[in-house]
């Protein structure tokens, strides 16, 4: 019994913090394509608070592998256009810096905000072969009164693979050279 | 006379039982009284004041002190005593507003010189449980030798500890609040007088001058978007950009600004 109730108190004092995270994991694409990744808050009670009332975050990634092209904030602190937010994004070469404040009430985005949502969308293009890393330089969360949330992140990344079409006419170069070679050996020396 | 001594055992007994009754289920408990004003200047969120409350804590909206009084006995079964009482809205040292807002109208303040206000809770006179404490969260409420002045006379009428905040208090946030606080006890001389140490001195913008970029008297989109462009800027000094005044502009300043905007949605 003891150690039922010991587990139970464990349980509850390890409640996991707010996370933040890339989905999905890896993302996929070809040089020249697109691939969007999502970045999604959990952890927090859906309808109830505390809300997300603002956040600014910083998403680095290597710009000699992908290039971020669009930026879309999902709707759950409001919509700009309807004058209930104020949004934020740059392109810093290396470092995507973006936010979003809510211009509505707490209770307001108590109601809105699930349990998990997409705070944005990145959509990233893909420059050359390789891996980017994704992670996160700076996450400031901000419940509705302002309070820092205490959110912990994870990394992701966005992996460009040349396109079936480029690795065939690769390999053909190499079957062909691999020919010439075989050829010019068996012919017989004069 | 054995019917007369029998009848005074069962109503010993009775009463006995009352009492037990009563005291077992007698509370001990945390009041807080939020001020709702109907003054259209005022610009205390109200909404914000209902949250982050004590433990076990009951609130209670009231728009002048005879309202807050009987709110607060209404909360009282019979046996119950106030273990700590806070009052959130508007304050200025030695000044707690209870209804009023900003616009300092008779018998919706504990004010800061005249003695209406005790007329007004006398009744909460006795109703406090021993060691119990009063909060007074508006603004700067226990600063200076004003604010220790008003406590110590809140102290000795209710005969209970009162303190106040030294420096401003953001709504909703009491709980969390990390600046001086003054403090007055019945049976100790008046406190020495301590200065606010944040905004509210005199060269610095106080509560409602936060947030007001423009200076035009609203908090509005245009003063949240002013806060934004500084984001990531250091500050020296007072600014009305840095709400949470620790120098640095974030998008925390800016959603701080927002719960103290003057309109819906913080429109022009």
């Amino acid at each position: 019994m003891l150690r039922f109730s010991l587990l139970i108190c464990l349980g509850v004092s390890a409640a996991a913090a707010p996370l933040l995270r890339f989905d999905p994991v890896p993302v996929l694409t070809t040089p020249g394509g697109t691939a969007a990744v999502d970045v999604l808050l959990s952890g927090l009670p859906a309808g109830d608070p505390p809300s997300v009332g603002s956040f600014d975050l910083d998403v680095s990634y290597d710009p000699l592998v992908v290039t971020p092209v669009a930026l879309e904030f999902g709707p759950w602190l409001g919509q700009a256009g309807l004058g209930e937010a104020l949004e934020f994004s740059f392109d810093l070469g290396g470092l995507i810096d973006f936010g979003s404040v809510s211009l509505l009430t707490g209770a307001e985005l108590d109601a809105l905000q699930p349990g998990e949502f997409a705070l944005a969308r990145i959509t990233f293009l893909g420059l050359a072969p390789g891996t980017s890393v994704l992670g996160f330089e700076q996450i400031l969360i901000d419940d509705a009164g302002g309070l820092k949330l205490p959110v912990e992140g994870t990394g992701g990344s966005v992996t460009v693979t040349p396109e079936p079409a480029t690795l065939l006419m690769v390999a053909l170069a190499w079957a062909g050279l691999w020919m010439a070679r075989r050829v010019r050996r068996q012919r017989p020396k004069m | 006379v054995k019917q007369q001594r029998a009848w005074k055992k069962a109503l010993g007994s009775v009463c006995l039982s009352a009492a037990f009754l009563i005291a077992a289920f007698a509370e001990e408990k945390t009041i807080v009284v939020v001020e709702k004003s109907a003054n259209a200047d005022d610009k205390t969120n109200h909404e914000d004041n209902g949250k982050g409350l004590p433990a076990g804590a009951k609130a209670v909206e009231a728009s002048d002190l005879k309202d807050a009084a009987a709110k607060i006995t209404g909360e009282l079964k019979a046996g119950d005593c106030i273990k700590r009482l806070d009052f959130r809205g508007h304050g200025a040292s030695g000044m707690q507003s209870v209804g009023d807002g900003v616009n300092r109208e008779a018998g919706k303040y504990i004010n800061t010189g005249k003695e209406e206000w005790k007329t007004e809770l006398a009744g909460l006179k006795g109703k406090f449980c021993k060691d119990a404490v009063i909060h007074l969260w508006g603004c700067n409420t226990g600063s200076c030798d004003t604010g220790a002045s008003k406590l110590k006379e809140i102290a000795d009428f209710f005969g209970v500890k009162a303190r106040g905040a030294v420096n401003t208090v953001i709504a909703g946030q009491q709980e969390s609040y990390t600046g001086p606080v003054q403090e007055a006890d019945p049976d100790k001389p008046k406190p020495e007088h301590k200065a606010a140490t944040d905004e509210a001195a005199p060269a610095r913008p106080n509560n409602e001058q936060k947030c007001d970029t423009n200076a035009d008297g609203d908090i509005d989109v245009t003063d949240i978007q002013t806060v934004l462009n500084g984001r990531n800027q250091r500050v020296n000094g007072p600014d009305p950009r840095d709400a949470d005044s620790d120098g640095l502009l974030t998008t925390n300043d800016a959603r701080m600004c927002v719960n103290r905007c003057t309109r819906p949605r913080c429109q022009q």
